[in-house]
């Protein structure tokens, strides 16, 4: 227990000091999460808060289409909760989409042809992100226009309920911090092998160990409790920016929550672990661990849900630990809901890899110094 | 003695893993991954699961919805189909589906369906039939969940379609209409491949500015490599201009990789012959280089050169419009989004492109990252020591 | 005749190219300096490693403090204390605090302020350990080494790359182990550390003992030899003419002539007119006894330091 303590003592007060670690540790989640909940955390990308104001559009009636149809554009474009803005030329409108005057955020140019009416929708380039939703929005108002200029009647009505598996409702905002969370946990532990096992035997600091009493499983202990401990200390910031500064609401299963925060930190320590027995040098095993990152932070369903990928990416995407990592915590965060079982598999899964791999890869590293 | 000196840096840079790897690697990798994510969101690939209950039996209601529903399954072998379907029977069963994640929505066709679609057929003429006596389909949906939140509007459109085909098989005259869409601002051959190239590229720029050309320079300060150099006749400019041409090296080695490759897998449209574009990316280049100067003129090490270049590219990056527009976004960062240069650049960069007209007056793309290359020189300039001392 | 500490018999340690350490013997006593000396390459880290504990041996036999081991165990290690040939410790800790994280892996230690004083680190004790400089580095890593009272100190190469001020210091500290009746086992390239400190020296080369003696008794089996040394550019026929008097053949190192001779009078004086006969310029000219830099040469044919 003395040694134990000695050892774990001095690499908590060098964690500590470590400033290069403590960004990547701490402030680094903390920027993830205060940019992209600024910049995504009150927006998707496929949905529109029905509860929120109209949606302005503007929108030119060209002379081709005679007679007057206005008032069916007010009538169509209020059912649809949307505020037109009726605008004298093509150019006008282009502008206010461009420039978006008077809060307008697409425009729609209607004419006729022919007897065919042509509803053209126009987004401004700048806004990438919700072209998809306006255009779903411009098929709804030509739709709805159709109807009530024939008079006609919905013969299929279409009631949508949108069920909540989860005690709170849950926000966009809550998705990412659940997304962020897992990031954290995945730096922490790919890392922390590969520094302690990885440059300490590099520096020769674990050669100058062997030389005492000094066991393999108290350094590996030590070194592991000294990750979780700053990985917690991560997790606990990430939770109260969350709450103070996007009011976050979630729910946390503080057991399943810890479960997966254990099963998730040792399985990716035993990951990084397997970069340093493959690549020997800890550099390149730590640039293999950030690529590795990297892919899993785009591809995990953390960012972008899995279901937008091309199929074959999906399968790839549902092999990376990452995925399961972010849909654990969403669950023990009460912000999504997977099957008991499921859970309980993966965390299985997380730990039996983990349990074999890292004392493996502990042995590994101290046979390779004794020669 | 200058080319000498040149080619030493290249050569120290090439042998460098991690340079190859961050500098000239991972911007294809970055730009296949934004290109595939986002080039698929409603595009061809998208497929969703489904539960149906039916619970209609037979009937015309039925045979339409039948139609409708064969036209979108996979079961029918239609690779590009939109839903995966699987008919249930057990509500209880389906809903725990749907909690579960194994579908992403449910749809059910209530028992009186072919009741009411056939009173509406039939008697709509005669007397109006209000909503609650039409025929409903009936959605469930998880809405916090984009897949299911998409899918739901995505059903909710056919049924809306099949409302119209329903209403022509009834002689009902409906106006025909025709739809299109026309981004303002942006080229007629706009593609997504397009937009990420021109963000990439100048990701790739800052990349080597920052952290290659940042790095480097505070290790060679820290190792006294410059004050070894300096007590020969060798010039200060004449190393710092080798230091700064072998780093645009670099940038123009990642440009052409991005570029090939984009290309040739992608079918970027980038016009190599744009002279516009070619200074663009030299004011980028140079904007990259100085914010490298800078981060070394203030950093003591390569670790804190390192984390310093991270802690100013990471929002720089994010908020400057490389990979998704800013301009809409909260006031709480949109101050930042405007005295990000990286802003302008990216702006710049497309607009310079012929690819999309940007927000921003045409002189701010050229006036901020001067302004930004000047203030950064400046500094560097005054805190710059070559010996390495503080 | 004082007692064993550490016997050592056919120790071996083999990589796939290179035969490290190739079955070598040797013993050494309670309260004595005992240096492995050699050139880079011989095999004294390895040795020292084995003994230690850092490396395992492909054969041989380790007699620590009467207990016979093939490799050291853990109890062993309680009674050693190791300076390693380059030592880094965890970062960003102080002085003291690396001291009391290594006092607290042993069950016995001595108050980490005397080992600090000790090694006179004393006003260096609350500053980061990377901060310090190349010979308080090694001090630090010495301290280390004596945190747990050993009774048998490994000092692997102390004081490569430091200063001849630090190095005395270190020397410094080795003369007070004796003093204390520590048993000091160190290894060095440098032959004036292994005759300024050592009780017993072990010449390695290629990984095999070539010779092992006192300082003194490795001299003396040169025989009466002096060395005659001077700097001046010599023709060969100047050469061969040297070479023709009561001398054994006659050395270079550079521009520096070194002639080994028993007779010093005869060759000294003979030289002395030649030069002025010739007028041949000898810069710094001068006599001095045989040192374990010659040891080496005459058994191995070539420098400590080539």
């Amino acid at each position: 227990m003395r040694i134990f303590r000695g050892i774990f003592k001095a690499m908590f007060k060098s964690k500590l000091r470590d400033k290069a670690s403590l960004f990547w540790t701490l402030a680094f989640p903390l920027m993830f999460l205060v940019i992209f909940g600024l910049a995504f955390g009150s927006t998707s990308t496929t949905s529109m808060n029905v509860d929120s104001e109209e949606t302005r559009y503007a929108i030119f009636i060209d002379e081709s289409v005679g007679g007057s149809v206005q008032e069916n554009i007010l009538d169509v474009s209020g059912e649809l909760n949307l505020k037109p803005l009726l605008a004298k030329s093509t150019e006008d409108v282009e502008k206010s989409v461009k420039e978006g005057l008077d809060g307008v955020e697409f425009g729609v140019i209607l004419s006729k042809s022919n007897d065919v009416w042509s509803f053209e929708g126009l987004y401004d380039a700048a806004d990438m992100n919700r072209q998809q939703l306006y255009q779903s929005l411009v098929s709804n108002l030509a739709n709805a226009f159709r109807k009530d200029i024939a008079e006609f009647e919905t013969i299929i009505e279409v009631e949508i309920r949108d069920r909540q598996f989860t005690k709170e409702p849950v926000t966009s905002i809550g998705y990412i911090l659940s997304g962020v969370i897992a990031i954290s946990i995945t730096f922490s532990g790919l890392t922390a092998m590969i520094v302690s096992f990885g440059f300490y035997r590099k520096e020769n600091i674990i050669k100058r160990f062997l030389a005492t009493p000094l066991n393999g499983s108290s350094f590996l202990i030590a070194d592991l409790l000294n990750t979780m401990i700053v990985s917690i200390l991560s997790i606990l910031l990430i939770l109260v920016i969350g709450k103070l500064m996007f009011q976050v609401d979630f729910v946390m299963n503080v057991f399943y929550f810890s479960i997966t925060f254990l099963t998730s930190m040792f399985l990716m320590m035993g990951i990084g672990g397997m970069f340093l027995l493959i690549f020997r040098e800890p550099n390149a095993a730590m640039n293999t661990a950030n690529i590795f990152s990297v892919i899993m932070m785009f591809f995990a369903g953390v960012y972008f849900p899995i279901g937008f990928l091309p199929n074959w990416l999906q399968v790839f995407a549902r092999l990376l630990p990452m995925t399961y990592v972010a849909k654990n915590l969403r669950f023990a965060l009460g912000q999504d809901f997977i099957p008991l079982s499921e859970f309980w598999l993966v965390n299985i899964i997380f730990i039996a890899i983990a349990s074999v791999s890292i004392p493996f890869i502990g042995r590994s590293i101290f046979k390779l110094e004794k020669g | 003695m200058k080319s000498v000196l040149l080619k030493s840096f290249i050569k120290s840079g090439l042998r460098e893993r991690e340079t190859l790897f961050w500098v000239l690697l991972f911007p294809l990798i970055l730009f296949t991954i934004m290109v595939l994510i986002f080039s698929n969101m409603g595009g061809e690939d998208l497929s969703f699961n489904m539960v149906l209950m039916d619970r209609s039996g037979e009937g015309m209601g039925t045979t339409v919805m039948d139609q409708v529903l064969e036209g979108i399954s996979s079961s029918t072998g239609n690779k590009n189909a939109l839903f995966n379907i699987r008919e249930m029977s057990d509500e209880q069963k389906a809903l725990e589906l749907l909690k579960e994640q194994k579908t992403d929505l449910i749809v059910t066709i209530p028992e009186d369906f072919n009741q009411q679609f056939n009173k509406v057929v039939f008697f709509s003429k005669l007397s109006r039939i209000e909503a609650e006596d039409r025929p409903t389909v009936e959605i469930d949906r998880v809405a916090i969940r984009d897949t299911s939140k998409m899918s739901g509007d995505i059903m909710e459109q056919i049924i809306s379609q099949v409302n119209f085909e329903a209403a022509k098989r009834m002689g009902i005259k409906l106006p025909e209409v025709d739809m299109t869409n026309r981004v303002v601002g942006q080229s007629e051959e706009f593609n997504y491949a397009d937009y990420f190239f021109a963000g990439v590229l100048v990701m790739a720029f800052f990349s080597t500015g920052l952290f290659n050309m940042g790095i480097n320079l505070t290790l060679f300060k820290q190792r006294k490599i410059f004050k070894r150099f300096s007590a020969t006749p060798l010039s200060k400019a004449q190393l710092m201009s080798s230091a700064i041409l072998s780093n645009l090296f670099f940038m123009m080695i990642a440009f052409g990789l991005l570029l090939i490759y984009a290309k040739v897998f992608y079918s970027v449209t980038w016009n190599i012959f744009r002279l516009k574009s070619i200074l663009y990316m030299l004011l980028t280049a140079g904007l990259a280089i100085s914010f490298g100067y800078f981060v070394s003129a203030v950093s003591k090490t390569p670790n804190s050169a390192s984390g310093f270049a991270n802690v100013l590219f990471f929002p720089m990056q994010f908020l400057g419009g490389l990979y998704f527009p800013v301009f809409d976004l909260s006031p709480v960062v949109l101050w930042f989004v405007y005295i990000n240069p990286i802003t302008y650049v990216a702006a710049g960069m497309r607009e310079s492109m012929g690819l999309m007209e940007s927000p921003l007056p045409n002189a701010l793309h050229y006036v901020v990252p001067l302004i930004w290359i000047c203030g950064m020189l400046l500094i560097s300039l005054w805190r710059f020591r070559w010996d390495g001392d503080a | 005749m004082s007692e064993k500490i550490l016997e050592v018999k056919g120790l071996k340690k083999y990589y796939p190219t290179v035969k490290a350490v190739d079955g070598i013997n040797f013993s050494i006593e309670k309260g004595t300096v005992f240096t492995l000396l050699g050139p880079n390459g011989a095999g004294k880290t390895t040795t020292l490693e084995i003994i230690e504990g850092i490396k395992n041996s492909d054969g041989g036999e380790i007699e620590f403090f009467g207990d016979k081991m093939k490799n050291v165990n853990t109890e062993t290690k309680e009674k050693i204390g190791v300076s390693l040939q380059s030592t880094n410790f965890i970062p960003h800790l102080k002085v003291k605090e690396v001291f009391e994280l290594f006092a607290s892996l042993f069950k016995r230690n001595l108050p980490v302020e005397d080992v600090i004083s000790f090694v006179s680190l004393d006003e260096k004790k609350d500053d980061l350990v990377e901060k310090l400089s190349g010979g308080q580095k090694q001090r630090v890593a010495i301290g280390c080494a004596l945190i747990n009272d050993p009774e048998m100190v490994f000092l692997d190469e102390p004081t490569t790359g430091l200063d001849p001020q630090a190095r005395r210091n270190i020397w410094g500290i080795i003369e007070h182990l004796r003093e204390r009746g520590k048993t000091v086992f160190l290894t060095t390239h440098y032959m004036e550390e292994a005759q300024e400190l050592s009780d017993m020296v072990c010449i390695m080369d290629h990984g095999n003992i070539i010779a092992m003696d006192t300082p003194e008794g490795h001299i003396r089996k040169l025989g009466e030899r002096n060395y005659i040394e001077f700097t001046a550019k010599l023709s060969s026929q100047e050469i061969e003419k040297i070479n023709a008097w009561d001398v054994e053949e006659v050395e270079f190192e550079g521009e520096k002539v070194i002639i080994p001779t028993k007779d010093i009078h005869g060759v000294l004086e003979k030289l002395l007119i030649w030069a002025k006969e010739k007028d041949v310029s000898l810069k710094d000219i001068s006599v001095r006894q045989p040192n374990l830099e010659d040891v080496f040469l005459t058994l191995t044919g070539r420098r400590l330091r080539d």
